[in-house]
């Protein structure tokens, strides 16, 4: 590239801006071609990512629903809260029912969810309370709802009430929920 | 005289034909029969024909009760979702045809709609997604659950037959011979294909024939085999299912998940032919200590000295008290009173919107539980006060909106004003200073803007440099106890085995030089009987930081609603917790002969309360057939406490020596 500006100076020392451009073009192409390729994923707006966690107790593995459709007139607030309440349900009910995952115990019904900030509320029935003893579900099953609630924009916690009331920990007591949970707690 | 005639003959035709009219025009309450019981709605209306059903109809509401699935919708919500017993998610959005089960789209005839808070869905696309079929029987309608998925599955070693229905499924076996078997689903109808041919593993084909009528319907799903395979009923994973695994050739099936769900832990009722006494007795070898001053009250303070010195003691620091937030509402907004005994250095951080959190942490102080308010009053939603270290207490803010906060030293403590009114300011602030040293005004930093959030506010610090008062005590607890029996499976308690590996690693320990205390020595509750989780797990945690431990250690069985999961997992919270879970889950790899399912970090109560190293080590699950033989067996449960001390020894080394007391 040297060599070739090197001899156009030589020969031709005004025409050395019709160069410039084509570079700088050039250029610009790159940088665009490479933000194309490297801009984080929109997804789109109703497609939501659930995970679940595998029967190892701890790998927690994406899949991905639809909402839909996005009923006009809704608000941002007001989709968002619907997009948080659908993405609880569907991990609080877990993948279809031919994988196999750790499941909430049966019955564990998400009562609503509610958005401050960048942490979601997620209120859930007394049945989530009947576990089967041992750490092991207790971890799986709210691993998989955190990952699934700061999946979606703007979530980076997820605090955990049973009917209205915020609980230390489930009875007999393995995780602490009195605190909002991230990704990082697991 | 004929007009007269006339006049009448049209009115009585009139009156006839309003008589012959008005079942037309009336919504008739329609009859509909669910496994015996009568459903009449009540809250129905009609669109185009289409019958619609409200969501908070009584009848509807035990439908669903009757099918396990559960309605989320509340008036102005915009889409009616329905958790399924399946379980699949449904979802309808209102005013709008298609709707969703699972991942499949449908159209229904008619689109819901909300009518006087009420949400009316198409009941022809509510029966379907709930996997009911509609059969019409005189006066009534039938809704008869169907087998509404038949999944066969080559597992590699064998095929699996998995079958999933509108309500939870029962299957009994009517006919085996070497080529068939012959399953009945009694209660159940199916419109799956009637045959399906595999060729594999040993399973030629699956046919389904349904008979009975069709309030009584039972479904035959007959396993055409190839003659050398075998079949078993494999339970059910989630007490809805039914499973079969067909492994070819002579070998024997091999269950991973051959038992029905076992019922929680407190109701556990043991088959009586399955009933294992368990023998819990000390290993041979050690001299279990009837004394010690942690078995019963967790939360008094150490009031007497420990048999050995410790070395090298941590200088006392005298901590100065949080004995009281007092909120006091203020022409403004509100104002907290942190009364504090002595005095505390501070530094806080205030968060702006959308988060407006505020923090403070007080240094030098301890925290009085009791201070805690449990409200104090607009614009705080909620407040929470922690001792996040052993010298740090912090008191965690959530604010409705954008307000500000002053932070003022006091003569007694520290004052904070959450000011009432919103405020336009945007950029998160932070600030230092000193308070309660008995004068009202000490230097105070200026509020200095903070570049972002900690994302993990609300968490228990880790401590990154613990230094142990007593380096050579190790704090053992036995998981569960008393009130709490833990996981329960057969008659066996976690509680009981917890308490018995505990007892057999403190002597190992104790053997090796180590001075060791557990939470509880007996079958009891630490903090009291019948106390919450909270009090529990605390208290446990109370005697290793009060000790200044080197290390604890929280033992453990694991349990699940199938057989299915099985080995040993050490868990773990703070960062240095998780060197010392991974030498403890490399012995017990090594040593016990259990599936290793490894260190998992999670966000557990007893390792993130204690300040120094601790883990959680689940032996093996209660729920595995395998793993329960284990766990009842003293001779493994002996092996378990010899790998942890080893995992113990591998993190810590050998203890340091005790230094004689001063006379």
């Amino acid at each position: 590239m040297s060599d070739i500006r090197r001899s156009g100076h030589r020969s031709a020392p005004k025409s050395r801006p019709n160069y410039a451009i084509p570079i700088v073009v050039l250029l610009l192409l790159a940088v665009g071609a490479g933000w194309w390729f490297m801009r984080p994923h929109a997804a789109a707006p109703n497609t939501l990512t659930i995970y679940y966690t595998k029967m190892d107790g701890t790998t927690v593995k994406p899949w991905d629903v639809t909402l839909r459709p996005r009923p006009a007139g809704s608000t941002r607030a007001e989709w968002a809260h619907d997009r948080a309440l659908y993405a609880a349900l569907q991990a609080v009910v877990g993948p279809p029912a031919d994988i196999r995952a750790v499941r909430f115990p049966p019955g564990t019904r998400v009562i609503d969810v509610a958005i401050h900030g960048s942490t979601v509320t997620v209120d859930l029935s007394k049945a989530v309370e009947s576990q089967p003893g041992g750490t092991f579900g207790e971890n799986a099953e709210f691993k998989a709802l955190v990952y699934s609630m700061t999946a979606l924009p703007g979530i980076s916690a997820v605090q955990i009430t049973v009917e209205g009331q915020r609980l230390p920990t489930l009875p007999g007591g393995h995780l602490e929920l009195d605190e909002p949970l991230h990704r990082s707690d697991f | 005289m004929n007009r007269s005639i006339a006049r009448i003959s049209s009115a009585l035709f009139a009156l006839c034909l309003a008589l012959l009219c008005v079942p037309r025009v009336a919504v008739a309450a329609p009859l509909w029969q669910f496994a015996g019981r009568t459903f009449a709605f009540t809250h129905v209306e009609r669109r185009d024909a289409t019958l619609m059903v409200g969501v908070d109809d009584p009848a509807l509401r035990r439908l669903f009760h009757a099918l396990g699935a559960i309605v989320t919708w509340k008036p102005g919500a915009r889409y009616v979702l329905i958790a399924t017993g399946e379980p699949t998610i449904v979802s309808f959005a209102v005013g709008h045809r298609t709707y969703d089960i699972g991942p499949l789209a449908v159209r229904s005839k008619a689109a819901p709609f909300a009518h006087g808070g009420e949400a009316y869905l198409d009941f022809d696309a509510l029966t379907r997604s709930l996997g009911l079929r509609k059969i019409a029987d005189g006066a009534t309608t039938i809704l008869q659950p169907q087998i509404t998925n038949l999944d066969v599955r080559d597992e590699g070693s064998g095929m699996r037959v998995v079958a999933r229905g509108a309500i939870p499924l029962q299957a009994r076996l009517v006919r085996a011979s070497k080529r068939q078997m012959t399953y009945a689903f009694v209660g159940v109808g199916s419109r799956l294909s009637h045959l399906r041919s595999v060729d594999a593993g040993g399973l030629v084909a699956v046919e389904l024939s349904q008979v009975g009528t069709a309030a009584h319907p039972t479904t035959y799903v007959t396993l055409d085999l190839d003659g050398s395979s075998h079949v078993a009923q494999v339970g059910s994973l989630d007490g809805r299912d039914i499973g079969f695994v067909i492994a070819p050739g002579a070998s024997e099936v091999v269950l991973n998940a051959p038992a029905a769900p076992a019922p929680s832990r407190s109701t556990a009722t043991p088959p009586p032919t399955t009933r294992v006494s368990v023998a819990l007795r000390p290993p041979p070898n050690a001299e279990l200590p009837t004394v010690s001053p942690w078995n019963r009250v967790a939360n008094e303070p150490l009031a007497t000295s420990p048999p050995v010195a410790e070395v090298t003691p941590a200088p006392l620091v005298a901590l100065a008290q949080i004995n009281a937030i007092q909120a006091q509402l203020t022409t403004t907004g509100v104002t907290l009173h942190v009364a504090l005994t002595g005095a505390a250095s501070f530094d806080w951080h205030h968060l702006r919107a959308p988060d407006n959190r505020f923090w403070i942490d007080l240094h030098g102080a301890t925290l009085e539980p009791t201070a805690i308010p449990p409200s104090t009053g607009a614009p705080i939603t909620d407040i929470r006060a922690r001792q996040i270290d052993p010298q740090t207490v912090r008191i965690a803010l959530s604010i409705a909106g954008a307000h500000d906060v002053t932070v003022t030293p006091a003569a007694t403590g520290v004052d904070i004003a959450v000011n009432g009114t919103l405020s336009l300011a945007d950029a998160s602030t932070a600030g230092t200073g000193v308070a309660g040293t008995g004068t009202p005004s000490v230097a105070l930093a200026a509020a200095a803007p903070v570049a972002g959030g900690d994302p993990n506010l609300w968490s228990v610090n880790p401590v990154a440099a613990y230094v142990p008062t007593n380096p050579r005590l190790i704090v053992i607890d036995p998981g569960h106890g008393g009130s709490d029996r833990g996981a329960v499976r057969h008659g066996v308690a976690e509680a009981v085995l917890t308490l018995d590996m505990a007892k057999r690693l403190r002597a190992i320990l104790e053997a090796r030089g180590w001075q060791v205390i557990m939470t509880r020595t007996k079958d009891v509750d630490v903090y009291a009987p019948n106390d919450t989780a909270e009090q529990e797990l605390q208290a446990r945690d109370n005697i290793a930081n009060r000790a200044g431990a080197r290390l604890l250690v929280s033992i453990h069985a694991n349990a699940y609603i199938n057989a299915g999961p099985n080995g040993t997992t050490t868990y773990y919270a703070k960062p240095i917790d998780e060197p010392l879970a991974r030498d403890i889950q490399n012995e017990l790899a090594a040593q016990v002969g259990t599936k290793n399912d490894g260190i998992i970090k999670s966000h557990l109560y007893i390792p993130l309360h204690a300040f120094m190293p601790a883990c959680l080590v689940e032996t093996a699950f209660l729920s595995n057939p395998d793993d329960f033989a284990l766990l009842t067996d003293p001779a493994w449960r002996q092996k378990v406490a010899v790998a942890i001390a080893d995992g113990i020894t591998d993190y810590a080394g050998a203890p340091p020596p005790a230094i004689q007391p001063q006379q």
